[in-house]
């Protein structure tokens, strides 16, 4: 029986159709118009316990808003939702002891206090008996080698610290659910890899049932085996990651400096695949077919005098407008 | 067990919610501080006042001079001694901005996270208030009046945990109108005027019209500190009993009105955009 599943699941909103200048501002005082838009629009999930899945869209995709139906934070508007066989809405303890969620923007964690304060409250909070507790407690500590940060105010610590201390939190009290909204967002390379790499452990260690949100194609290819795209509140994507990035991310975007002035002759056989996307005479970016990336690159280092050079991945938006289309 | 007392899961809950929020205020010392002096201030105010109001005359409304400041000085503490005011403008933040959200994923009732808020800060003021209001005594030298019946004392601290009982149930429900109307600082607005007038912040309500009062009486406000004051002063005792009766019938309604609201205005929540 899966972990998580949803049928049908939709929400709406309404919003205020403002119109411009003081006297759309005034008229709105005493007559408003509202649209209503789709959120979420019957959407069906189903998610076995263990799963690393993605969940990916641009922004206003409806991501957020299906985490937090799935969290009980908000009500769906219609559908079935079942996650550990209870409707999350109804918000009951037994539920929300057994999942877990942690959104980028949002923190449980008392600024003013050190990470293990809020471990202790934690550990009240979800009744965890000392023993387990402390298991737990160092068992994240030692993989995050934060052992030090402990006793830091929490207002000292760097975004990325936080972002550890609140995984411990979150994790304390060893939940079946873990919900991810844009853990990585902000954080420098080096907290984001070891994010990933404590994410991994703990799905496979652990068996802990994970959805991630990210807006990093990174994040998603290096953890998730399988992926969701959501666009406009509609699942248009459910299948392996490998499966989604071999269709669909056709191009990789490469940052090429040049130490001389250079122009690049497109008119190449090596080039003519690619498009130019910005170019001086400096410097050029190009949007290469992922296949023939290679090749180009040992065209550009024999061709070029090439001063640094920077191969991006496509960024969720192009790759969801592709599916799209 | 904690010495001969068993604790319930819950109840260790809720005493580290207190105990944490009063690690948090410690952090704060200007805070601190300037609460004594706001107090000190307030007390300062009252006896220039009330001295240039006095002179030449014995009494104002059956009030002494000495009952009076010994009115001012209690109704002070106990007023500052009310911490929920901060819930409403908490909750409005919060839930405007999406970050009321981390109570409702945790297993804790928000209501009761609040009042664990609101009893963590008192218990750390309490300290600071209470050393203003003694040294205030101390420094102006004058008669503290203050009944000696020990079931008037015993009432009228009771009262006044009740008080701040239904504040807390009163903020925490204005604060979840924000679900509804997104903006309640008009209410808040209205709320403190209103509440400054009928708790006898401003002045003792006995100089108020009789059936002013009268209508006050229906009121829970009235209750809050004014009338434990009054019965600490001596005054008012036969009014106890209504104020239980009135007291217990408010938290009750708000015992009632405050699950239900919570629940009808979360699911009604659409929470779009944050």
């Amino acid at each position: 029986m899966p972990i998580i599943e949803t049928k049908d699941l939709t929400k709406t909103y309404k919003r205020y159709k403002k119109k411009e200048g003081l006297r759309g501002s005034l008229t709105g005082l005493f007559k408003r118009d509202y649209e209503v838009k789709k959120a979420v629009d019957s959407f069906n999930l189903e998610i076995e316990e263990g799963e690393f899945t993605g969940l990916i869209g641009p922004n206003g995709a409806g991501k957020t808003t299906l985490i937090k139906m799935l969290t009980g934070i908000i009500a769906p508007t219609a559908g079935r939702l079942s996650v550990m066989g209870f409707y999350p809405n109804k918000l009951e303890n037994a539920f929300k002891k057994q999942y877990a969620v942690v959104m980028g923007q949002k923190s449980q964690l008392f600024f003013e206090l050190t990470a293990n304060d809020t471990l202790s409250l934690f550990k009240e909070i979800y009744d965890i008996p000392k023993p387990e507790f402390e298991k737990s407690r160092d068992y994240f500590v030692e993989l995050f080698n934060v052992k030090e940060l402990m006793n830091v105010q929490v207002r000292n610590l760097s975004l990325g610290e936080r972002m550890k201390m609140e995984l411990i939190t979150a994790l304390l009290h060893n939940p079946r659910v873990l919900f991810l909204d844009e853990p990585t967002i902000g954080l420098d390379a080096i907290a984001v890899k070891q994010i990933r790499m404590f994410l991994k452990e703990v799905n496979e260690n652990k068996k802990t049932t994970i959805l991630l949100t990210s807006h990093y194609m990174e994040d998603i290819k290096q953890l998730c085996k399988r992926s969701i795209v959501i666009n406009k509140g509609l699942k248009i994507f459910d299948g392996s990651t490998e499966n989604l990035f071999n269709t669909y991310q056709k191009y990789k975007i490469l940052h090429i400096s040049f130490a001389d002035k250079t122009n690049l002759r497109m008119e190449d056989a090596q080039l003519k695949n690619c498009s130019i996307l910005e170019n001086d005479e400096y410097k050029v970016t190009l949007q290469v077919p992922k296949e023939a990336s290679s090749k180009i690159l040992d065209y550009l280092f024999k061709s070029c005098t090439v001063q640094d050079i920077t191969v991006e991945e496509e960024d969720i938006g192009t790759v969801v407008e592709r599916m799209y289309s | 067990m904690n010495g001969c007392i068993p604790e319930s899961p819950v109840m260790k809950k809720y005493l580290e919610l207190i105990k944490i929020n009063v690690k948090t205020q410690l952090i704060w010392r200007t805070d601190a501080f300037f609460s004594m002096i706001s107090v000190c201030a307030k007390m300062l105010f009252a006896y220039l006042l009330w001295g240039i109001i006095f002179e030449g005359k014995e009494t104002v409304a059956g009030f002494s001079y000495s009952m009076m400041i010994s009115y001012y000085v209690l109704n002070s503490f106990f007023s500052s001694m009310d911490m929920s005011g901060s819930i409403s403008y908490e909750m409005d933040d919060k839930i405007r901005n999406g970050s009321f959200s981390k109570y409702m994923i945790i297993p804790v009732l928000p209501q009761a996270y609040f009042l664990c808020q609101t009893i963590g800060k008192a218990l750390f003021y309490v300290v600071f208030t209470f050393t203003a209001s003694f040294i205030w005594i101390f420094i102006f030298k004058f008669d503290f009046i203050i009944t000696a019946n020990a079931l008037h004392v015993v009432s009228a601290f009771t009262l006044l945990l009740l008080g701040y009982l239904f504040m807390q149930q009163f903020h925490y429900y204005l604060g979840l109108l924000t679900f509804k109307f997104k903006n309640i600082f008009l209410f808040l607005m209205i709320k403190d005027n209103i509440f400054s007038l009928i708790s006898g912040a401003v002045i003792p309500l006995v100089l108020l019209p009789h059936e002013v009062i009268s209508v006050f009486k229906f009121l829970p406000f009235y209750y809050i500190s004014y009338l434990p004051t009054m019965i600490l002063l001596g005054r008012n005792s036969e009014e106890v009993p209504q104020a239980f009766i009135t007291m217990l019938l408010w938290i009750l309604v708000l015992a009632v009105v405050n699950p239900a609201t919570y629940k009808y205005y979360r699911t009604k929540f659409e929470g779009a955009g944050i």
